[in-house]
């Protein structure tokens, strides 16, 4: 147990790339229960939607958990210098770039011109390499991934809040 | 020694083999409850409704092409209604109005995946059998779905609908059955089936690879050239074996039951099997007719492609509601059960739309088949009075020897009753989806059927979408717009069409609805 408590990164860095995973997908979701909203107020009620919105985020905060797991196991199992020695840079990259991966598989099905979205994609793994091999950036990453934390805590607490809504609302 | 029959007793037998011999036309002569209220042998009642079935592409009904030659020959005994109609032209407000004998301005299920009003959880089909029937329900549509859950304290087994399928799932039904309509809504904005990207990033994707590495029985792909068919971007499944386990069911069902079994062919997407496939490649063309603002702009080739695989798919889905009533006579469920085959909406090829999802009301869309055949009914009985999917519950009810509850606005059905008065009431059907559930109904498409003439009423989308009126009886193609040449006609029903939308939008009404 000593072992694999020395192997986890430090606190304050788990809690930077916590936020890291849990910003974009909650992000995400909060635009699309936003476009979503003018179609459940026709046939909600406002415990309803509470609900809609207390399932979505919580499911969300199962994803992000999902990501943030995988990255601290990837820390723990590859050796250090591989991965732990710059969590916060390398986990924070990983975690923006699998929501943004995501996001344009997703587009990448519907859309009608594929181009567009194909240079989006190629942008962005230009844009991913760069920053991944250029150690100076560990700095940006480490300041944006604290940037983060405030905006994820607030995201944290409506999991928490949505999470004690959803067991209350299958008691009533 | 064998006892001999005395003048009298012979007189007694004969009389007794003459009475028995009229038996069937007796039953369509008595269209009063043969069972008594409160009875717990009344005969099993079973509701077939197979999703976006248009009366109008039924060859029962008239149509060019050969569709329904099963149902055809069903139809030799049982009612049927030529003139039937569902109460809006997609699932939710129709399949609401069938099981709470309303329509959709009372039980306010007006919306994509809408739920029906609180009432109307205590008040429904399953809850008015709930005490002298074992009460039974399947859907593979989840918008139907939304209602059985709603209703699920009085149905003895309700089915999940993922029990048919070949894969996918509706996660929220097995997950939170007691609150289904709120998860299965965040479910969809998680899984995005009703807007163009899902709420979930992450697991949209996970879904989408396992759909394509899922195994399906290769003897299924060759089955289905064309695709398995699906519903609503969940549940695969194929229709053989759901009729395979409805028959299963039926047989091993307690007496009496009341079963409810709603899948979703023809629904799109039109995936008839492989010996259907082309079966009306016949060049056959229907008259063009002009677009209309609220429709779309689907070519005229498109549409009579998709019309095709549309029959198709209704000739294949014939032909296994064909093998589904063989079996059921064969195992003598007839015998003792009423037949109700029914949908709950059509669908359009014309005006350059394609599906059932626009706010027209045009004849394919509303006009819907019933059949109802009776325990041991042998002859059929053609019915041409309008009729509206509201009037199948009070029918049942009756029929069963139950009462009929205060506050159904459907009527028994003729043939089913001796008083004849309803013939020539109006009927409505609706689109409303825009409209809260809560509110009064401002933008809406209303349909009001009176003797030949029916009325199609646009409201707030503008002075430009004028008021239509056609002669359904001699247009049933719907061709000629008579609203400015029958000005005396139209004046009436506009005013009795008025005169309902201002009654349902009165603040008692909404209130009482949502109540």
């Amino acid at each position: 147990m000593i072992a694999l408590s020395e192997r986890l990164p430090p606190r304050h860095e788990l809690f930077l790339v916590l936020a890291a995973c849990i910003f974009p997908i909650h992000f995400w979701i909060s635009i699309v229960l936003l476009y979503k909203f003018p179609s459940l107020i026709l046939k909600a009620n406002l415990w309803q939607i509470m609900g809609v919105f207390a399932y979505t985020f919580a499911f969300t905060l199962i994803e992000s958990l999902l990501i943030f797991g995988s990255l601290v196991m990837i820390a723990i199992i590859f050796p250090t210098k591989f991965f732990r020695a710059r969590f916060v840079h390398r986990g924070t990259l990983i975690a923006i770039s699998i929501a943004v991966s995501a996001l344009i598989i997703n587009f990448w099905v519907l859309a009608e011109n594929k181009w567009i979205i194909s240079i989006i994609a190629i942008s962005f793994l230009l844009l991913l390499i760069y920053l991944s091999q250029r150690p100076k950036e560990s700095k940006l990453m480490n300041s944006f991934a604290e940037r983060l934390t405030v905006i994820s805590i607030i995201f944290i607490f409506t999991d928490m809040l949505s999470v004690f809504y959803i067991i209350l609302r299958q008691f009533i | 020694m064998k006892p001999k029959l005395s003048r009298r007793e012979f007189i007694y037998l004969i009389s007794a083999a003459a009475l028995a011999s009229a038996a069937p036309t007796n039953i369509l002569s008595l269209p009063e409850s043969q069972f008594e209220s409160g009875s717990n042998e009344g005969p099993n009642v079973l509701i077939l409704l197979f999703d976006t079935l248009s009366a109008r592409h039924m060859s029962l009904h008239g149509y060019q092409r050969q569709t329904t030659p099963n149902i055809d020959k069903f139809a030799n005994r049982a009612f049927v209604y030529h003139n039937h109609f569902a109460s809006g032209n997609f699932t939710s407000p129709s399949t609401a109005s069938t099981l709470t004998g309303v329509y959709p301005w009372t039980h306010r299920a007006l919306n994509l995946s809408g739920t029906v009003s609180e009432q109307f959880i205590e008040k429904n089909l399953f809850s008015f059998f709930a005490e002298s029937h074992f009460t039974t329900a399947y859907t593979h549509n989840p918008f139907a779905s939304i209602f059985l859950n709603q209703f699920r304290d009085h149905i003895d087994e309700l089915f999940p609908m993922d029990t048919l399928g070949l894969g996918g799932n509706v996660y929220a039904e097995g997950l939170f059955p007691s609150d289904f309509p709120t998860a299965f809504w965040s479910e969809i904005t998680l899984r995005g089936t009703d807007q163009p990207i899902p709420g979930s990033l992450l697991a949209s994707i996970f879904e989408k690879l396992m759909q394509k590495i899922r195994p399906v029985r290769p003897d299924y792909r060759e089955m289905y050239p064309e695709g398995i068919p699906f519903t609503y971007k969940g549940i695969y499944f194929v229709l053989e074996e759901a009729i395979d386990w409805i028959l299963d069911q039926l047989i091993t069902l307690p007496q009496s039951f009341l079963a409810y079994y709603h899948l979703w062919p023809p629904h799109l997407p039109y995936t008839p099997r492989a010996d259907f496939i082309n079966k009306f490649n016949d060049g056959k063309y229907w008259p063009e007719k002009p677009l209309h603002a609220l429709t779309g702009d689907t070519s005229g080739l498109e549409l009579h492609e998709q019309r095709q695989k549309y029959d198709e798919y209704i000739a294949f889905v014939d032909s296994e509601i064909g093998r589904l009533l063989d079996n059921m006579e064969r195992a003598g469920i007839l015998d003792n059960t009423m037949v109700i085959l029914t949908s709950d909406h059509g669908e359009l090829f014309e005006r350059g739309m394609l599906g059932h999802l626009n706010s027209t009301l045009y004849q394919n869309l509303i006009h819907i088949p019933l059949l109802i055949s009776i325990p041991n009914q042998q002859i059929r009985k053609d019915i041409y009075s309008k009729t509206s999917c509201i009037d199948l519950l009070p029918t049942i009810l009756q029929f069963t020897g139950n009462k009929i509850p205060h506050g159904i606005e459907g009527q028994v059905l003729p043939g089913f009753n001796s008083n004849e008065e309803q013939i020539d009431r109006s009927i409505f059907a609706m689109e409303s989806k825009l409209n809260s559930k809560m509110g009064s109904l401002k933008k809406l498409t209303l349909a009001m059927m009176k003797d030949q003439y029916k009325l199609i009423h646009y409201r707030g989308y503008g002075e430009e979408i004028g008021e239509e009126l056609y002669d359904i009886k001699n247009d049933p193609e719907e061709l000629n717009n008579l609203y400015s040449t029958k000005k005396f006609i139209a004046e009436d029903m506009m005013y009795e069409l008025t005169r309902k939308i201002k009654s349902v939008n009165s603040q008692e009404q909404i209130s009482h609805s949502n109540s």
